[in-house]
């Protein structure tokens, strides 16, 4: 007896925490009224917050007191959206702000509908009154735009529908349908009446996919990868090859991703110091195909390598790319086409290396930790200064045989700088002189500096060419090639990152305020090329460059990571607003 | 003096006497349009209705003279020289000129200069360095109005002239006659006014001249500085006497006169050495200043007499940018120059060294089309806009509120023709919303053989 109390005592207990370690269940109220066969969703759960955050922020005030928005809002066209806007007011009774707010209280959802094609919105308000009201507005407003047309009614067990054009609506209780297909709108009529149906909450992947729905997120979204795939719409999207060696690396391992993945979700935040999207799909690292381990490494895993910041720096890029493997790969990630532009391009490069084959003893001399770093130039105590002024850009990579590669490579640029100077002189161009300098034991540049003409020498608008000073840097097993002395000299000489691999497959990352310093460096020209493209007066090219200017100053920096966590490939856009006083500072 | 009579029946003195306005030709927004689409790019209605207050004298005048208004437009077409010249991008170049002739303030100096890069044609194509074809353009506007000689002499040492004549060196051993030929027969004289022996001896004359790291340089040592036999002169000429003495000579202003009569007056027929006489005595007698006859060809009974109104086609340039100033136009520079190239005047890219032969030559089926679509492009543009405004919004200000009443609007202001009444006919019938429509009627209408008249 007292086995069998202390047996049920166990599993009550046991069933007890099983349930308490069950994750509450998350309830989308729009997707218990959308059908099963629903493949793409998107909600807006916060409208009043977003709107705030847009509407409220900071910046706007700044940006309304710039002379360029006042101009603005004095043309024609900015009238014109003003007469309309006025007119939607009085149509509602209320500012456009309040009505959007009161009438979207509880959010607004959109929806595709897999086998209608068939798109679907739901606005949620407070109460069925002020969505009937809604409704009305709607309708007077679509019959305007419309010139007159007359609105068709129609009853739905019990529920007005009405019909303008292509546009149905219909009110259940405080939910607004609009659709432009009717059977989908009687699908989502028949859920909201209580129907016992399939819904798009309760599917397998919708179901997975709410993991990844942040309670604070300002939207959040899901597409059915699946249904879509199984269903041949398209196809490119899903097809193994790119075709095209940038887009492949860039996107090649994010097109290996979706021909598995079941869905991807987008979670959406907006505050006022801040944009972040989320795209997440889930991805299985050992089932990634062998051709695509140059993206994420053997292991699934590859990460990019850290470099250390240097001054005035506008970009960086680090990512995990095996080039050498992509390189000898290329006749399964490409077509025949793309092949034979490798082939040439491997002959040429070979003959370049002294014969050595460019792939296998070149590129697959390096590791598959790369970074790309771009720096402004400031050109400080230096002549000849271009007229356009180019940012540095450089890349960091290691050496896997740093005795060995070293020699090789020091040789291979002289001997590039030297072809360069012979096909220049040929063409009228000018020289590059080569330099040589050691930093401690360690670091070694190898420099070439274009030698300037007598009349260069003080230029302070000299050609475009004196933004470039090719260099390539030794560091131990560190190898840098730049478009600048001083950059490679920064990247030779940083402290090396221990561990030096950054927890990421590709992070990149642009500095809003030297963005906005590169700009104003080059501001004439900007000026020049606004007032040839568009045709406007030196004024008016001045003010449309300040306001460039001056929204770039408002942002403080954008990036892009890729990476992996809990069995999802992550890719999240940030940007961040700067809502100091004097944001982006000018130089 | 109507055109009854035969051109070769004018008195020249009639000719170049300056026109008085009478009942029988009035001056009015037709004659004055007739003159800025001559002595610039065209002008717009108020520009017209502005010019018919004074006195066609006085409008000529203002067009000859330098404004405040155009020192500060010079300072910000430099920076947009500046800017093109960073970029060493000859097709930023050609840009920078068009949005120059769409917006100057000195319109006869740019139709002038225009003049000059045709008569002087030097094509980017082969120079290839942006700064020197710049340098040149910059020479020739600095004395399109002014001194021909001091402009010959500029031009004979001109690098971008040298490098696009195959004559960056000029040696003693073997002299450069390809490039004095040109001098003579091209730039200052014309065929049938110097002999194989001139061409020659002038070529010994420059021998020296060469052009290194992209500047004029005199080679003392490659010199023929032996006693030469030029145009009738003997003496130990140098590289500038040579080209002074081919200045001097009596055809150089007959030459040049008969250009620009043709240039800016009528291109068929050309006129008779009797017509160009008393300009080219005025001519010498200006000491070669180019400025005070060009002055008198737009203020002559003949330029304002039938014989010179639509005797003219319009060039690519006059077509578009006409088109443009006249409705107080702007439009993405680069487009507009790539159109006017594909129309076979590229600016810094004439087709040879003989420049553009113009007149009828400008038309043909495939321009006349191309034309046609680009008045279309142009409107459609999204960067197009007029008085800063959408067309429908500036034809709404200019109180156009039906194509009947754009017809009407338009016919003084953009032809030199009265528009056949089938094509107003066929303009009147257009449907659909008023903006398309407008667009519709201007398209139509600028399609029309009439408009391609200047």
């Amino acid at each position: 007896m007292i086995n069998r109390q202390c047996v049920c005592v166990v599993l009550l207990t046991a069933t007890a925490v099983c349930a308490r370690a069950e994750a509450p269940r998350t309830v989308i109220r729009s997707a218990r009224v959308l059908p099963e066969s629903t493949v793409a969703f998107a909600e807006l759960t916060d409208v009043k917050g977003l709107l705030a955050t847009i509407f409220d922020h900071p910046l706007r005030q700044k940006i309304e007191s710039l002379p360029s928005y006042q101009q603005a809002t004095g043309s024609n066209d900015y009238q014109k959206f003003v007469l309309g806007r006025d007119m939607i007011e009085n149509l509602f009774g209320m500012p456009w702000r309040e009505a959007i707010e009161t009438f979207a209280a509880k959010g607004v959802s959109i929806a595709v509908d897999g086998p209608t094609r068939g798109v679907a919105v739901i606005v949620q308000g407070d109460n069925a009154e002020s969505m009937k009201l809604f409704r009305d507005k709607l309708l007077t407003l679509g019959s305007m735009a419309k010139s007159g047309k007359k609105v068709q009614k129609v009853s739905y067990r019990g529920v007005d529908a009405h019909r303008i054009e292509d546009v149905r609506m219909a009110v259940v209780a405080d939910q607004l349908l609009l659709t432009n297909h009717s059977d989908l709108g009687k699908a989502i009529l028949d859920r909201m009446l209580g129907d016992e149906l399939p819904l798009l909450q309760n599917a397998d992947r919708f179901q997975s996919s709410l993991k990844t729905r942040n309670a604070g997120a300002t939207g959040w979204g899901f597409v059915d990868v699946a249904m879509i795939r199984e269903a041949g719409v398209g196809q490119n999207v899903f097809e193994d090859q790119i075709n095209q060696p940038i887009a492949e690396l860039l996107f090649g391992g994010i097109q290996e991703t979706l021909q598995d993945t079941p869905f991807v979700s987008a979670s959406f935040t907006a505050r006022t110091e801040r944009m972040f999207l989320r795209l997440s799909a889930p991805h299985e690292p050992d089932s990634v195909d062998e051709k695509r381990h140059y993206y994420f490494g053997a292991d699934g895993h590859g990460r990019g390598l850290k470099v250390a910041e240097v001054p005035e720096e506008l970009f960086t890029l680090s990512t995990h790319r095996d080039f050498a493997e992509m390189w000898l790969r290329a006749g399964d990630l490409f077509d025949e086409r793309i092949n034979d532009e490798f082939a040439k391009a491997d002959a040429t490069l070979t003959t370049l290396f002294a014969g050595r084959d460019f792939g296998e003893d070149i590129l697959g001399s390096f590791n598959p930790e790369v970074a790309f770093v771009s720096s402004r130039q400031t050109f400080s105590g230096t002549t000849p200064i271009p007229t356009i002024k180019l940012p540095a850009f450089g890349v960091v990579m290691t050496m896997k045989d740093s005795a060995k590669m070293t020699r090789e490579l020091r040789r291979t640029f002289q001997s590039m700088i030297g072809f360069f100077n012979v096909v220049g002189a040929m063409n009228g161009q000018r020289q590059l002189e080569l330099d040589m300098e050691k930093i401690g034991d360690d670091v070694e540049l190898v420099s070439s500096f274009y030698v300037p003409e007598q009349d260069d020498r003080q230029s302070t608008a000299a050609p475009i060419v004196f933004n470039f000073s090719p260099t390539v840097g030794f560091a131990g097993d560190r190898f840098v090639l730049a478009s600048t002395q001083e950059l490679a000299k920064e990247l030779s000489t940083a402290k090396t990152s221990n561990p030096n691999q950054m927890a990421d497959n590709t992070a990149a990352k642009l500095q809003a305020s030297i963005l906005q310093r590169v700009l104003t460096d080059n501001r004439e020209q900007l000026i020049a090329q606004n007032m040839l493209t568009d045709g406007n007066s030196r004024e008016e090219a001045e003010a449309s460059i300040g306001l460039l200017l001056e929204v770039v100053g408002y942002l403080d920096d954008a990036s892009i990571r890729m990476g992996q966590a809990d069995g999802e490939l992550q890719l999240d856009f940030s940007v961040r607003l700067d809502c100091s006083t004097n944001p982006g500072e000018s130089p | 003096m109507t055109r009854a009579m035969n051109i070769s029946d004018v008195n020249p003195d009639w000719a170049w006497s300056p026109y008085k306005p009478s009942a029988e030709s009035p001056w009015d927004i037709r004659c004055a349009a007739h003159l800025f689409r001559r002595a610039g790019f065209a002008a717009n209605r108020s520009e017209l209705y502005s010019a018919v207050q004074l006195s066609p004298g006085e409008v000529v005048g203002d067009l000859m003279v330098a404004s405040r208004e155009g020192e500060v437009f010079e300072t910000q077409m430099q920076a947009l020289i500046r800017a093109a010249l960073a970029s060493g991008n000859a097709k930023q170049l050609s840009a920078q000129w068009v949005y120059r002739m769409l917006r100057t303030p000195r319109p006869l100096l740019e139709k002038t200069t225009l003049f000059w890069h045709g008569h002087f044609a030097t094509s980017a194509q082969k120079v290839e360095v942006a700064e020197l074809m710049q340098t040149q353009n910059d020479l020739l506007r600095k004395h399109a109005l002014g001194d021909f000689n001091t402009l010959l002499l500029g031009i004979a040492r001109d690098p971008a002239m040298l490098i696009y004549l195959d004559s960056v060196s000029n040696r003693k051993s073997h002299p450069n006659e390809n490039f004095a030929r040109e001098i003579m027969e091209l730039f200052c004289l014309g065929e049938g006014n110097y002999s194989e022996e001139d061409v020659r001896e002038l070529a010994r004359c420059c021998t020296g001249w060469e052009i290194k790291r992209k500047k004029f340089r005199f080679n003392q040592y490659q010199h023929d500085g032996g006693t030469k036999t030029l145009l009738g002169e003997t003496g130990n000429f140098g590289g500038e006497q040579g080209v002074a003495l081919v200045a001097k000579q009596a055809s150089a202003p007959r030459f040049i006169v008969a250009k620009l009569v043709k240039f800016f007056v009528m291109d068929e027929p050309t006129v008779s050495e009797r017509l160009v006489d008393p300009l080219a005595k005025k001519l010498r007698k200006d000491d070669m200043n180019v400025g005070p006859t060009i002055q008198r060809i737009l203020s002559s009974n003949l330029f304002f007499s039938s014989h010179a109104r639509a005797r003219k086609i319009r060039s690519p340039a006059e077509f578009a940018i006409g088109f443009l100033r006249s409705m107080n136009g702007s439009a993405d520079a680069y487009k507009l120059a790539d159109s006017l190239h594909e129309l076979g005047q590229g600016l810094y890219f004439p087709p040879s060294v003989k420049g553009w032969d113009g007149g009828r030559t400008w038309i043909n089926s495939s321009t006349l089309l191309g034309r046609s679509n680009l008045i279309r492009q142009i409107l459609d543009h999204s960067k197009t806009r007029f008085a800063k405004k959408s067309l429908a919004d500036y034809l709404r200000q200019q109180e156009i509120k039906d194509v009947s009443s754009l017809i009407d609007w338009i016919e003084p202001l953009l032809f030199a023709v009265p528009i056949p009444q089938a094509a107003k006919s066929r303009v009147a019938k257009l449907v659909g919303s008023d903006d398309d429509r407008m667009k519709d009627a201007i398209h139509i209408l600028c399609s029309l053989p009439e408009f391609q008249l200047a």
